[in-house]
Protein backbone atom coordinates (compact mmCIF):
# COMPACT_ATOMS: atom_id res chain seq x y z
CA UNK A 1 0.00 0.00 0.00
CA UNK A 2 2.73 2.44 0.85
CA UNK A 3 4.85 1.33 -1.74
CA UNK A 4 2.54 2.81 -4.32
CA UNK A 5 3.06 6.24 -2.78
CA UNK A 6 6.90 7.45 -3.70
CA UNK A 7 5.95 10.97 -2.12
CA UNK A 8 5.78 9.72 1.19
CA UNK A 9 8.82 9.81 3.59
CA UNK A 10 11.70 7.32 2.77
CA UNK A 11 11.18 5.97 6.17
CA UNK A 12 8.74 4.87 8.20
CA UNK A 13 7.80 3.32 11.21
CA UNK A 14 5.05 1.47 12.46
CA UNK A 15 4.25 0.29 15.79
CA UNK A 16 3.55 -3.60 16.21
CA UNK A 17 1.22 -4.75 19.41
CA UNK A 18 2.08 -8.13 20.68
CA UNK A 19 -0.24 -9.79 22.88
CA UNK A 20 1.24 -11.86 25.98
CA UNK A 21 -1.87 -13.82 27.11
CA UNK A 22 -4.99 -14.83 25.28
CA UNK A 23 -7.29 -13.51 27.73
CA UNK A 24 -5.57 -10.11 26.87
CA UNK A 25 -6.00 -10.40 23.18
CA UNK A 26 -8.66 -7.53 22.65
CA UNK A 27 -6.94 -5.28 24.68
CA UNK A 28 -4.06 -4.76 22.13
CA UNK A 29 -4.12 -1.83 21.05
CA UNK A 30 -4.38 -2.49 16.64
CA UNK A 31 -3.18 0.29 14.66
CA UNK A 32 -6.01 2.10 11.84
CA UNK A 33 -2.96 0.77 9.59
CA UNK A 34 -2.88 -2.62 10.60
CA UNK A 35 -3.11 -3.39 7.12
CA UNK A 36 -0.02 -1.69 6.35
CA UNK A 37 2.66 -3.23 7.67
CA UNK A 38 1.53 -4.38 11.15
CA UNK A 39 2.40 -8.06 12.54
CA UNK A 40 1.83 -9.56 15.76
CA UNK A 41 4.15 -10.02 18.07
CA UNK A 42 4.78 -13.46 19.45
CA UNK A 43 3.73 -14.39 23.23
CA UNK A 44 5.66 -14.91 26.12
CA UNK A 45 4.53 -17.60 27.07
CA UNK A 46 5.68 -18.15 30.19
CA UNK A 47 4.64 -14.25 30.91
CA UNK A 48 1.35 -15.20 29.79
CA UNK A 49 0.88 -17.72 32.54
CA UNK A 50 2.59 -15.40 35.31
CA UNK A 51 0.04 -12.22 33.94
CA UNK A 52 -2.52 -14.49 34.10
CA UNK A 53 -1.91 -15.81 37.67
CA UNK A 54 -1.14 -13.04 39.18
CA UNK A 55 -3.33 -10.15 39.04
CA UNK A 56 -6.53 -8.68 37.77
CA UNK A 57 -5.61 -5.80 34.77
CA UNK A 58 -8.35 -3.15 34.80
CA UNK A 59 -10.75 -2.43 31.78
CA UNK A 60 -9.85 0.94 31.56
CA UNK A 61 -6.04 2.44 29.99
CA UNK A 62 -4.12 4.83 32.30
CA UNK A 63 -2.04 5.68 29.50
CA UNK A 64 -3.47 5.21 25.93
CA UNK A 65 -1.67 6.78 22.49
CA UNK A 66 -3.62 6.87 19.94
CA UNK A 67 -2.09 7.40 16.14
CA UNK A 68 1.21 8.88 17.42
CA UNK A 69 3.17 10.83 14.73
CA UNK A 70 6.47 12.39 15.12
CA UNK A 71 8.92 13.48 12.66
CA UNK A 72 12.15 15.31 13.38
CA UNK A 73 12.38 17.63 9.91
CA UNK A 74 11.98 15.45 6.67
CA UNK A 75 12.66 12.60 9.14
CA UNK A 76 9.87 10.36 10.05
CA UNK A 77 10.41 8.71 13.76
CA UNK A 78 6.52 7.87 14.22
CA UNK A 79 3.87 7.27 12.20
CA UNK A 80 0.73 6.29 13.50
CA UNK A 81 1.64 4.89 16.77
CA UNK A 82 -0.95 3.07 19.37
CA UNK A 83 -0.11 1.57 22.75
CA UNK A 84 -2.08 0.98 25.69
CA UNK A 85 -1.48 0.19 29.31
CA UNK A 86 -4.16 -0.49 31.88
CA UNK A 87 -3.54 -0.82 35.42
CA UNK A 88 -1.97 -3.75 36.54
CA UNK A 89 0.24 -4.35 33.53
CA UNK A 90 3.45 -3.89 32.61
CA UNK A 91 4.22 -3.52 28.91
CA UNK A 92 7.63 -3.92 26.89
CA UNK A 93 8.49 -1.38 24.61
CA UNK A 94 11.24 -2.92 22.11
CA UNK A 95 12.69 -2.39 18.85
CA UNK A 96 16.37 -1.38 17.29
CA UNK A 97 17.64 1.69 17.68
CA UNK A 98 16.21 4.61 16.34
CA UNK A 99 13.02 3.12 16.39
CA UNK A 100 11.10 5.74 17.55
CA UNK A 101 11.09 4.17 22.02
CA UNK A 102 12.56 6.77 23.07
CA UNK A 103 10.28 9.58 20.89
CA UNK A 104 7.25 7.90 22.02
CA UNK A 105 7.61 7.62 25.78
CA UNK A 106 8.62 11.14 25.69
CA UNK A 107 5.58 12.09 24.01
CA UNK A 108 3.64 9.60 26.50
CA UNK A 109 5.22 11.86 29.36
CA UNK A 110 4.52 15.09 27.57
CA UNK A 111 7.72 16.24 27.02
CA UNK A 112 7.52 16.34 23.59
CA UNK A 113 4.26 17.25 21.35
CA UNK A 114 3.06 14.55 18.44
CA UNK A 115 3.19 16.21 14.86
CA UNK A 116 -0.62 14.08 14.77
CA UNK A 117 -2.27 11.64 17.35
CA UNK A 118 -3.44 11.86 20.98
CA UNK A 119 -2.00 10.47 24.02
CA UNK A 120 -4.39 10.20 27.11
CA UNK A 121 -2.92 9.41 30.57
CA UNK A 122 -5.30 9.02 33.90
CA UNK A 123 -3.04 9.38 37.03
CA UNK A 124 0.16 10.92 37.40
CA UNK A 125 2.80 9.64 35.83
CA UNK A 126 6.27 9.15 36.97
CA UNK A 127 9.37 9.09 33.66
CA UNK A 128 12.78 7.60 34.29
CA UNK A 129 15.02 8.80 31.19
CA UNK A 130 17.44 6.93 29.70
CA UNK A 131 20.57 9.32 30.59
CA UNK A 132 19.95 10.12 34.15
CA UNK A 133 18.23 13.52 34.18
CA UNK A 134 20.03 14.47 37.81
CA UNK A 135 21.81 18.03 38.46
CA UNK A 136 25.39 17.22 38.59
CA UNK A 137 26.00 19.54 41.57
CA UNK A 138 23.12 18.45 43.94
CA UNK A 139 23.19 14.98 46.47
CA UNK A 140 20.52 12.68 46.59
CA UNK A 141 18.96 14.01 49.16
CA UNK A 142 19.24 17.53 47.69
CA UNK A 143 17.86 15.44 44.76
CA UNK A 144 14.71 13.79 46.87
CA UNK A 145 13.74 17.37 47.75
CA UNK A 146 13.55 19.08 45.08
CA UNK A 147 12.15 16.26 42.95
CA UNK A 148 9.27 15.43 46.15
CA UNK A 149 7.82 19.10 46.09
CA UNK A 150 7.31 18.52 42.32
CA UNK A 151 4.96 15.79 43.36
CA UNK A 152 3.50 17.92 46.30
CA UNK A 153 5.52 16.22 48.68
CA UNK A 154 7.24 18.04 51.89
CA UNK A 155 11.10 17.81 52.58
CA UNK A 156 10.26 15.37 55.13
CA UNK A 157 8.22 13.32 53.03
CA UNK A 158 10.55 13.49 50.41
CA UNK A 159 13.45 12.36 52.24
CA UNK A 160 11.70 9.28 53.67
CA UNK A 161 10.16 7.94 51.11
CA UNK A 162 13.07 8.70 48.73
CA UNK A 163 15.52 7.16 51.12
CA UNK A 164 12.86 3.85 51.05
CA UNK A 165 13.26 4.04 47.59
CA UNK A 166 16.66 4.52 47.24
CA UNK A 167 17.33 1.83 49.59
CA UNK A 168 15.26 -0.77 47.56
CA UNK A 169 17.35 -0.54 45.01
CA UNK A 170 20.68 -0.80 47.30
CA UNK A 171 21.95 2.63 46.65
CA UNK A 172 25.17 2.98 48.32
CA UNK A 173 25.62 6.93 47.36
CA UNK A 174 26.61 8.75 50.62
CA UNK A 175 24.33 11.61 52.06
CA UNK A 176 26.97 14.42 50.74
CA UNK A 177 28.05 12.60 47.52
CA UNK A 178 27.03 14.64 44.80
CA UNK A 179 25.48 12.82 42.24
CA UNK A 180 28.41 13.60 39.57
CA UNK A 181 30.76 11.46 42.06
CA UNK A 182 28.54 8.62 41.57
CA UNK A 183 29.04 5.65 39.54
CA UNK A 184 27.37 5.21 36.71
CA UNK A 185 24.42 2.60 38.43
CA UNK A 186 24.45 4.51 41.46
CA UNK A 187 23.03 7.28 39.48
CA UNK A 188 20.66 5.58 37.49
CA UNK A 189 19.47 4.20 41.06
CA UNK A 190 18.35 7.50 41.83
CA UNK A 191 16.96 8.51 38.73
CA UNK A 192 14.85 5.58 38.83
CA UNK A 193 14.09 6.56 42.39
CA UNK A 194 12.76 10.04 41.23
CA UNK A 195 10.65 8.77 38.67
CA UNK A 196 9.02 7.02 41.60
CA UNK A 197 8.06 9.55 44.24
CA UNK A 198 4.98 10.22 44.88
CA UNK A 199 3.82 6.65 43.89
CA UNK A 200 2.77 7.54 40.07
CA UNK A 201 0.09 5.73 38.51
CA UNK A 202 2.22 5.08 35.48
CA UNK A 203 5.35 4.51 35.28
CA UNK A 204 7.33 5.12 31.78
CA UNK A 205 10.67 3.79 32.02
CA UNK A 206 13.32 4.15 29.52
CA UNK A 207 15.93 1.68 29.91
CA UNK A 208 16.12 2.31 33.58
CA UNK A 209 18.60 -0.39 34.82
CA UNK A 210 21.74 0.50 32.37
CA UNK A 211 24.51 0.32 34.40
CA UNK A 212 22.84 -1.90 37.20
CA UNK A 213 24.94 -4.80 38.85
CA UNK A 214 23.44 -8.16 38.08
CA UNK A 215 21.72 -8.81 41.40
CA UNK A 216 19.79 -4.95 41.06
CA UNK A 217 19.05 -5.33 37.97
CA UNK A 218 16.95 -8.67 38.77
CA UNK A 219 15.91 -6.82 41.98
CA UNK A 220 14.05 -4.23 39.10
CA UNK A 221 12.39 -6.84 37.72
CA UNK A 222 10.88 -8.06 41.14
CA UNK A 223 10.18 -4.32 41.70
CA UNK A 224 8.23 -4.30 38.13
CA UNK A 225 5.95 -7.19 39.65
CA UNK A 226 5.61 -5.24 42.62
CA UNK A 227 4.63 -2.43 40.84
CA UNK A 228 2.26 -4.26 38.94
CA UNK A 229 0.37 -6.05 41.28
CA UNK A 230 0.05 -2.65 42.75
CA UNK A 231 -1.92 -1.58 39.45
CA UNK A 232 0.55 0.62 38.05
CA UNK A 233 0.53 0.94 34.64
CA UNK A 234 4.49 0.34 33.47
CA UNK A 235 5.70 1.06 29.77
CA UNK A 236 9.58 0.00 29.50
CA UNK A 237 11.51 0.28 27.11
CA UNK A 238 14.12 -2.94 26.97
CA UNK A 239 16.47 -4.36 24.43
CA UNK A 240 16.77 -7.46 27.00
CA UNK A 241 14.93 -9.93 25.15
CA UNK A 242 15.38 -12.48 27.98
CA UNK A 243 13.52 -10.52 30.42
CA UNK A 244 10.09 -10.29 27.84
CA UNK A 245 8.84 -13.08 29.90
CA UNK A 246 8.04 -11.02 33.09
CA UNK A 247 5.79 -8.52 31.19
CA UNK A 248 2.37 -8.89 29.91
CA UNK A 249 2.91 -7.70 26.48
CA UNK A 250 5.34 -6.84 24.53
CA UNK A 251 5.35 -3.95 22.00
CA UNK A 252 7.57 -3.41 18.75
CA UNK A 253 8.18 -0.14 16.87
CA UNK A 254 9.39 -1.26 13.49
CA UNK A 255 11.64 0.97 11.02
CA UNK A 256 10.46 0.33 7.45
CA UNK A 257 11.83 1.43 4.15
CA UNK A 258 9.02 2.46 2.49
CA UNK A 259 8.60 1.53 -1.21
CA UNK A 260 10.22 -1.91 -0.35
CA UNK A 261 7.49 -4.91 0.51
CA UNK A 262 6.49 -5.57 3.79
CA UNK A 263 7.82 -8.73 3.77
CA UNK A 264 11.12 -7.49 3.62
CA UNK A 265 10.91 -4.95 6.53
CA UNK A 266 8.29 -6.26 9.13
CA UNK A 267 10.01 -8.65 11.30
CA UNK A 268 8.38 -11.25 13.95
CA UNK A 269 9.34 -10.10 17.17
CA UNK A 270 10.10 -13.26 19.83
CA UNK A 271 8.56 -13.14 23.40
CA UNK B 1 -0.72 27.42 40.14
CA UNK B 2 2.37 28.76 41.48
CA UNK B 3 3.46 27.53 44.94
CA UNK B 4 5.62 30.54 46.75
CA UNK B 5 6.95 27.23 48.80
CA UNK B 6 7.87 25.28 45.39
CA UNK B 7 9.27 28.54 44.10
CA UNK B 8 11.76 28.41 47.91
CA UNK B 9 12.48 24.88 46.82
CA UNK B 10 13.84 26.39 43.35
CA UNK B 11 15.84 29.08 44.36
CA UNK B 12 17.08 26.92 47.08
CA UNK B 13 18.21 24.51 44.64
CA UNK B 14 19.89 26.76 42.62
CA UNK B 15 21.29 28.41 44.84
CA UNK B 16 23.14 25.49 46.26
CA UNK B 17 23.86 24.02 42.87
CA UNK B 18 25.58 28.02 42.18
CA UNK B 19 27.44 28.20 45.52
CA UNK B 20 28.98 25.12 44.34
CA UNK B 21 30.56 26.44 41.17
CA UNK B 22 33.29 28.50 43.80
CA UNK B 23 35.60 28.38 40.97
CA UNK B 24 33.10 30.05 38.22
CA UNK B 25 32.20 32.44 41.40
CA UNK B 26 35.70 33.22 41.59
CA UNK B 27 35.87 34.32 38.02
CA UNK B 28 32.69 36.02 37.44
CA UNK B 29 33.50 38.20 40.51
CA UNK B 30 37.28 38.98 40.25
CA UNK B 31 37.47 39.50 36.79
CA UNK B 32 35.54 42.75 36.84
CA UNK B 33 36.72 43.79 40.11
CA UNK B 34 40.69 43.36 38.60
CA UNK B 35 39.10 45.77 35.49
CA UNK B 36 37.74 47.98 37.87
CA UNK B 37 41.19 48.33 40.11
CA UNK B 38 43.13 48.75 37.13
CA UNK B 39 40.91 51.68 36.19
CA UNK B 40 40.24 52.68 39.45
CA UNK B 41 41.81 56.40 39.34
CA UNK B 42 39.74 56.91 35.57
CA UNK B 43 36.49 59.17 36.42
CA UNK B 44 34.39 56.63 34.79
CA UNK B 45 36.03 53.63 37.18
CA UNK B 46 32.39 53.53 39.09
CA UNK B 47 30.92 53.11 35.68
CA UNK B 48 33.11 50.20 34.90
CA UNK B 49 32.57 48.62 38.25
CA UNK B 50 28.49 48.76 37.72
CA UNK B 51 28.99 46.99 34.11
CA UNK B 52 31.30 44.06 35.45
CA UNK B 53 28.97 43.61 38.46
CA UNK B 54 26.00 43.39 35.55
CA UNK B 55 28.58 40.84 34.09
CA UNK B 56 28.85 38.86 36.58
CA UNK B 57 25.17 38.37 37.81
CA UNK B 58 24.61 37.60 33.72
CA UNK B 59 27.39 35.22 34.19
CA UNK B 60 25.94 33.56 37.21
CA UNK B 61 22.62 33.42 35.09
CA UNK B 62 24.21 31.57 32.47
CA UNK B 63 25.65 28.89 34.57
CA UNK B 64 22.54 28.44 36.50
CA UNK B 65 20.67 28.03 32.95
CA UNK B 66 23.01 25.73 31.42
CA UNK B 67 22.94 23.62 34.55
CA UNK B 68 19.05 23.31 34.65
CA UNK B 69 18.44 22.89 31.07
CA UNK B 70 18.27 19.66 30.53
CA UNK B 71 16.82 18.64 33.91
CA UNK B 72 13.92 21.48 33.37
CA UNK B 73 11.68 19.63 31.23
CA UNK B 74 11.43 16.68 33.70
CA UNK B 75 10.77 19.06 36.31
CA UNK B 76 8.28 20.12 34.73
CA UNK B 77 6.67 16.47 33.72
CA UNK B 78 6.93 15.69 37.59
CA UNK B 79 4.99 18.54 38.42
CA UNK B 80 6.40 21.82 38.42
CA UNK B 81 4.79 24.92 36.74
CA UNK B 82 7.38 26.51 34.16
CA UNK B 83 6.93 29.60 36.00
CA UNK B 84 7.74 28.37 39.26
CA UNK B 85 11.22 27.35 38.02
CA UNK B 86 11.75 30.85 36.13
CA UNK B 87 10.30 32.39 39.68
CA UNK B 88 12.89 30.68 41.39
CA UNK B 89 15.40 31.33 39.62
CA UNK B 90 15.20 34.86 39.17
CA UNK B 91 14.68 35.24 43.11
CA UNK B 92 18.15 33.34 43.42
CA UNK B 93 19.62 35.40 40.79
CA UNK B 94 18.13 38.91 41.98
CA UNK B 95 19.39 37.91 45.62
CA UNK B 96 22.72 37.34 44.29
CA UNK B 97 22.60 40.51 42.22
CA UNK B 98 21.49 42.95 45.13
CA UNK B 99 24.76 41.39 47.25
CA UNK B 100 26.92 41.72 44.33
CA UNK B 101 25.55 45.27 44.09
CA UNK B 102 26.16 46.12 47.95
CA UNK B 103 29.35 44.77 47.77
CA UNK B 104 30.34 46.97 44.72
CA UNK B 105 28.99 49.75 45.97
CA UNK B 106 31.07 49.60 48.97
CA UNK B 107 34.35 49.18 47.29
CA UNK B 108 33.63 52.07 44.98
CA UNK B 109 32.94 54.12 47.69
CA UNK B 110 35.65 53.59 49.55
CA UNK B 111 37.86 53.30 46.55
CA UNK B 112 36.84 55.49 44.23
CA UNK B 113 35.16 57.75 46.65
CA UNK B 114 32.45 59.54 44.12
CA UNK B 115 31.45 62.98 45.44
CA UNK B 116 27.74 61.90 45.20
CA UNK B 117 27.50 58.20 45.86
CA UNK B 118 23.82 58.19 46.14
CA UNK B 119 23.00 60.06 43.46
CA UNK B 120 21.88 57.41 41.40
CA UNK B 121 18.86 56.11 44.02
CA UNK B 122 15.60 58.30 43.31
Amino acid sequence: MLAGKPRRPRLAHDLVIGDGHPALADQAIRSPSHDRALSVAAHSEQGSSQAGEMRQVDSQPLLEAHGVGKRYGRKVVLQDANVAVRGGEAVALIGENGAGKTTLLRICAGLLAPDAGQVAVDGKVGYCPQDPGVLDLLTAEEHLVYFGAAVGLDRQAAIAEGHRLLADFGFRGGRRTLAKDLSGGTRQKLNLSLALLGEPAVLLLDEPYQGFDHGTYVNFWDHVDRWRAAGKAILVVTHMLAELSRVDRVVELQVRTVGASSNDTVKQSRG
Amino acid sequence: MIRPARVLIVAEMQGRDLLRRRLALLILVALPLTFYLANAADPYAPVLAGVGMSWAVAGAALFAVLAARSVDPRLVQAGFHPRELLLGRLLLLAGLGLILAAVCAVVVILISAPPRPLVVLP
